[in-house]
């Protein structure tokens, strides 16, 4: 997964620009800012809606409703961890618990670091092979405390 | 009489004849297609519970409480949603319905907060009604858990009371979203959503609060809300009203209704009266919320006199005061003439009280000179259409542009000045309609959410009838003619004269075009949609008027009406926005120098004769001064004594040095208002006047709609208007006598044929009436032209560019242009006496990026605009909704004095001042100009009163 | 008034007016002024007229302010009360 840039409105309005003829534009080009900055801010809003021609409380209410689109950028990793029934069945709760503490984070928040961002996810799939967890966008599974832990002191920071 | 209360039939009745049959609750009732269930059953006066849903909104759905059973259909639909069938079953009420109503109500209910007693929906919130219908015992959920209730919740909300009108309190929000609906579909902003999703879903303002986000505190909102989430600041403050009066609006020209809800004579809150034809049950801030000047401490409440206007005011009574004015005029009648006296009627008054002080001036002072406020707006209207059409008021009404396939606006901007006909606009916009806009700026119009014009045509200032020609030379040159319409119905000489005219090479949109500045392709192209995209109807206002060539322009604009056949049916037409309340009014009565009410000429004797056989007394035939003309002839000493009704020229007319020049040279200036205002500061004698909320009478708006308008309180002066006139006019030995408004009308009809049916009971039967209304239309007129233009043939007339004489140069190379915003009213005496200021502090001035960069101007700093009259300061705002040498300002603040540098030109037939035109220079400055400072100095000098020492302030 | 107001406000006035042949250019002045302006205003100018010297006035309004028979004004009936127009006739002016 590519490295999130810092905030740039030229490249934001590039990102716009060359989606926003498509068909119910808005999630692509959210989709797309999230996956060039990492997150899509506050004055990513009014650039949508511009370009939309919607107004600003239409593409606020559209990026709220998504938990998926964070608004603050994210810490070095983003660890989205599987809360689903089957990896529930499997001691999921414990792990996201013991995990949460470890690191200092409820769901949504960055360590204090800066270094991971917890978010949950609701199935990946992996349901045979749970607890199952997305590590900046790559599937891991059967996962424990400590094999996290060194997948991410091995990612590139 | 007590609450009045409006059938809320839960989803928009449809129109149709009623020819779907069904029975509900074994009763038949018969309902046009596409009415839902639930509207259907409400007609038959079953009313199902409901919360999301209400009739000003399209149906959605989202609460759950509606559900029917159908015979035939498996579970249990909304009733809203489901429109009728032919022979379909339906039963509102059963067990199982009951038990599911029940459930989701306990539902929301187990997470409100429980304290009804002492909550200001308290007596006026369908929730609580819903509750008590559906019979809710207990809630089984408890307390605990996820809430939006206890303020310690991590989803607890602040309240949100950053708009100075109304409260936001999310606790109470069941996420019915009638308040986003209704910003929607309503009012067309868009402001509101709801963010988050599932248990976190809440109404948001676009994450900000109220009043820093895009709405334009209309209100709609706050009505759609079922609960107390969103609630009037008065009535949290006061408690709910036990009565209402229907009454008509005082700001502009759409002339909203509004049901006026009462604690004895004190106004708790206007809501839009659904059955206002005009409005609609919609409204916008200033009709809705922005009424308490009516009681601000600034009212004046005593008559006032003084010698000189450096001498401080003395308060006396009515008695003196009514007898002082009338001695000064009839003394100065004996010793300069008969002509050294007149009178300026009111626009904002009502017809009745307008009728009267023509009638003062005509039959008491003797002559002709009377005149009003739509000398500044609206006067070209009157000739352009009269010359073209025979008539020149607004052709259709506002429903109309619901059958509009395209809207072209010239010189207007509706979502400012007239902002519930903006929003029935964009409704139409939105369901495919297509805008061109002519207008120097980007108004918000050309590109806002969901709408966006065709075509905008940014012309330059004063180049308005270069640019009705282009378009008019298209339509000509291509062969875009409505044929059949011009043979028909218009003067086939004339056509063909004026054809010849336009189809030459120097009204092409190619050979304009440096001139107004828009590609020709553009002008071209608009041109095109104008004549070919259907029904096609024109909406203009002060930016076509308010130029040297104001009539004629208009005259242009009728001649492409006409050419391409769209006069005469629904979703076409000439239709001029006019600005105030009863400007529409003011000019059917006669306050015109040269007509009498009806608009006939004075000089016609048959017309006249009939006046006098009424009235008693001789009346001259000469046209009388218009106010510009007064001014003149006061500054040369021949015109002495003017009294004035509900209008302060020193701030609205153009070139207010010239104005109060005149002012200052007369003997005997009369001011009744309700303020004092700018005039009053050169003004010997005050009379206090009463606001809307203070007498009965009618207005007519903008669709020559005439309405009702009722007291609900008394004059905070002690008199209403018209009694003060008649007062008046007896000390001058003129017996008027009225004990009613509704006789003052009585005499109208009698002496008017085009209100010869008006009667207050005829109004109150039907709500409201489109003048012409007499034997020939019995219930009023909503479309004119019908058949035939009231002038017989319709009159193409020749339309020749002239440019203004005010040209720009080295020395004044920026074009000023002026308009109107959304929260302050013209020259402000009210709105800037409640919370509206917050919006609009002071008046600034627009300017494009370029123009600043080269001036080395930042947003906010002072700035100098002079211009040929004289300079003003402001401060400065950097906008690119302006055009590379054009500058825009308001006139809302006395202070700012916009009017100092507006010229003396003015229209060509009519004197209406060129607003629009004037040539300045902008620079930055440090201090406020010379005409300012003085400002400063009079607005302390000029308006002392002196009140006894003992007055409890 | 003073006298270069009112021949500038008659100049405007014929300058719209001049786009007709000459007869009816003619009679719409003299209809305008005498629908619009009171009679001091059309004796003033009518006696600036007569001195000639000072002020500009276009021909056309020298004509009108001559007492003579009319030809057709372009602007129909601008005077005309109901009993010419029909009882319908108004308009907002």
């Amino acid at each position: 997964m590519q490295a999130a840039q810092a905030w740039n409105t030229d490249h934001a309005a590039a990102i716009i620009r060359e989606r926003q003829h498509l068909e119910g534009a808005t999630l692509p080009i959210l989709h797309a800012l999230q996956e060039a900055f990492g997150h899509v801010p506050d004055a990513a809003v009014p650039l949508v809606a511009e370009a939309l021609n919607l107004s600003r409380a239409e593409v606020h209410g559209c990026l709220t409703f998504y938990h998926d689109f964070r608004r603050q950028p994210p810490g070095r990793h983003v660890v989205k961890l599987c809360r689903a029934e089957a990896c529930q069945a499997v001691g999921a709760e414990a792990l996201h618990a013991r995990l949460r503490r470890h690191w200092g984070v409820d769901w949504h928040e960055t360590s204090a670091d800066g270094r991971v961002t917890l978010e949950p996810s609701y199935c990946l799939g992996l349901c045979a092979n749970g607890p199952a967890a997305l590590l900046d966008g790559q599937p891991v599974a059967r996962l424990d405390q400590q094999d996290l832990e060194a997948m991410l002191q091995e990612a590139v920071p | 009489m007590p609450l009045i209360r409006e059938t809320d039939y839960g989803t928009p009745l449809r129109p149709g004849e009623a020819t779907v049959r069904l029975t509900i609750d074994g009763q038949p009732v018969a309902v046009p297609p596409g009415t839902s269930v639930m509207a259907a059953a409400m007609m038959l006066g079953t009313q199902i519970p409901k919360l999301c849903a209400t009739d000003m909104l399209e149906p959605f759905g989202s609460c759950r409480l509606c559900l029917v059973e159908i015979e035939g259909r498996r579970g249990t639909p909304a009733s809203c949603t489901t429109p009728v069938e032919p022979g379909m079953v339906v039963h509102t009420r059963n067990e199982r319905l009951a038990r599911l109503r029940r459930g989701v109500m306990e539902l929301y209910i187990s997470d409100h907060p429980l304290d009804c007693l002492t909550c200001s929906a308290n007596g006026d919130c369908e929730l609580q009604d819903m509750a008590g219908a559906v019979g809710l015992r207990e809630v089984r959920y408890g307390e605990d858990g996820a809430n939006h209730v206890k303020p310690d919740s991590p989803l607890a909300l602040p309240l949100d009371q950053s708009n100075p009108y109304f409260t936001y309190d999310a606790s109470k929000c069941i996420v019915c979203n009638r308040c986003v609906r209704a910003c929607e579909d309503v009012q067309g902003t868009f402001a509101l959503t709801i963010e988050g999703r599932g248990f976190d879903s809440r109404v948001s303002p676009g994450g900000t609060d109220f009043f820093g986000s895009e709405c334009v505190s209309c209100g709609a909102c706050v009505q759609a809300c079922p609960t107390a989430t969103l609630t009037e600041n008065t009535v949290i403050a006061m408690g709910q009203p036990e009565h209402s009066v229907v009454t008509t609006c005082a700001y502009c020209g759409v002339g909203c209704s509004f049901k006026a809800e009462m604690q004895g004579s004190t106004v708790v809150r206007m809501v839009p009266y659904k059955g206002g034809q005009a409005n609609e049950g919609h409204s916008c801030v200033k009709g809705r919320f922005a009424w308490g000047y009516a009681t601000h401490r600034d009212r004046i409440r005593k008559p006032m006199i003084r010698a000189r206007i450096t001498d401080p005011w003395r308060e006396v009574s009515w008695q003196e005061a009514i007898d002082h004015t009338a001695r000064e005029f009839r003394r100065i009648q004996e010793q300069h003439g008969r002509d050294a006296v007149g009178g300026i009627t009111s626009s904002r008054c009502t017809n009745e009280e307008t009728y009267l002080v023509q009638k003062l001036v005509r039959a008491g002072f003797g002559n002709n000179n009377v005149d009003t406020c739509a000398r500044v707006c609206h006067s070209p209207t009157g000739y352009g259409l009269k010359a073209t059409l025979g008539t020149s008021a607004g052709t259709q009404d506002f429903s109309s542009v619901e059958q509009a396939d395209v809207v072209l606006v010239i010189g207007a901007n509706p979502t400012d000045g007239h902002p519930v006909f903006a929003s029935r606009l964009k409704q139409r916009l939105r369901q495919g309609a297509q805008l061109i806009v002519a207008d120097p700026r980007r108004i918000d119009l050309v590109r806002s959410p969901h709408i966006q014009a065709a075509h905008h045509l940014p012309l330059r200032p004063g180049s308005n009838v270069a640019l009705i020609n282009a378009m008019a030379h298209v339509v000509v040159t291509e062969g875009l003619v409505d044929e059949a319409y011009v043979r028909e119905r218009c003067d086939l000489d004339d056509f063909e004269s004026w054809a010849r005219f336009i189809a030459q090479e120097r009204n092409a949109p190619e050979a304009v075009e440096a001139l107004t500045g828009v590609p020709a392709a553009e002008v071209r192209a608009a041109a095109r949609l104008y004549a070919t995209g259907g029904r096609a109807a024109i909406y203009y206002g002060l930016g076509v008027t308010e130029h040297s060539q104001g009539s004629t322009m208009v005259m242009g604009m009728a001649n492409l009406a006409m050419a391409t056949g769209n006069i005469g049916r629904e979703g076409t037409g000439v239709n001029p926005l006019r600005g105030q309340n009863n400007v529409q009014g003011s000019c059917d009565m006669g306050s015109f120098p040269h007509e009498l009410p009806g608009y006939r000429h004075v000089s016609d004797d048959a017309t006249r004769h009939s006046f006098e056989a009424l009235w008693g007394v001789e009346l001259s035939g000469a046209p009388g001064l218009r106010i510009p003309n007064m001014l003149d002839e006061a500054v040369e000493g021949r015109f002495r004594a003017l009294y004035i009704q509900g209008e302060d020229i020193a701030q609205s007319d153009p070139d207010t040095q010239h104005v109060t020049a005149g002012l200052a040279a007369m003997e005997c200036v009369v001011v009744q208002d309700i303020f004092l205002n700018e005039t009053a500061k050169y003004a010997h004698v005050l009379l206090p006047g009463s606001s809307f909320l203070e007498k009965d009478g009618t207005f007519t708006n903008a669709e020559r709609r005439i309405s009702r308008v009722r007291k609900v309180m008394p004059p905070l002066g002690g008199l209403a208007d018209w009694e003060v006139t008649i007062a008046l006019s007896r000390a001058l030995g003129y017996e008027m006598n009225y004990t009613h408004p509704s006789e003052i009308m009585d005499e109208i009809a009698a002496l008017t044929p085009s209100f010869a049916g008006v009667s207050y009971a005829k109004l109150d039967a039907l709500g409201s009436l489109q003048w012409p209304c007499n034997d020939d239309a019995p219930t009023g007129t909503p479309m004119m032209h019908v058949d035939r233009f009231v002038r017989g043939k319709g009159k193409f007339m020749i339309t020749e560019f002239i440019p203004t004489e005010e040209r720009t140069g080295p020395r004044f190379p920026l074009i000023l242009t002026t308009g109107r915003i959304l929260s302050q009213y013209n020259v402000g005496a009210q709105t800037r006496r409640t919370e509206n200021s917050r919006w609009h502090e002071e008046d600034v001035l627009e300017i494009h990026p370029f123009d600043a960069e080269a001036r080395g101007i930042a947003e906010g700093d002072l700035v100098s605009v002079e211009s040929r009259s004289g300079d003003i300061a402001l401060r400065a705002m950097i906008s690119d909704r302006m055009q590379p040498g054009v500058v825009y300002t308001t006139f809302h603040h006395a202070k700012t004095g916009a009017n100092v540098i507006t010229t003396d030109h003015s229209d060509w037939a009519t004197n209406c001042p060129e607003y629009k035109v004037t040539a300045v220079q902008v620079r930055r400055t440090n201090r406020p100009s010379d005409w300012q400072a003085r400002f400063f100095l009079e607005d302390t000098a000029l308006t002392r009163i002196e009140r006894p020492a003992d007055a409890a302030e | 008034m003073n006298s270069a107001k009112l021949a500038r406000m008659a100049n405007q006035i014929a300058a719209f007016f001049a786009s007709y042949p000459e007869r009816e250019a003619v009679a719409g002045i003299r209809d305008h002024l005498h629908a619009f302006w009171t009679p001091r205003m059309i004796e003033t100018l009518r006696a600036d007229a007569a001195d000639g010297a000072e002020i500009d006035l276009h021909h056309l309004v020298r004509s009108a302010l001559e007492p003579a028979p009319a030809g057709e004004d372009p602007v129909e009936k601008v005077i005309a009360g109901p009993d010419e127009l029909g009882s319908m006739v108004s308009d907002a002016g």
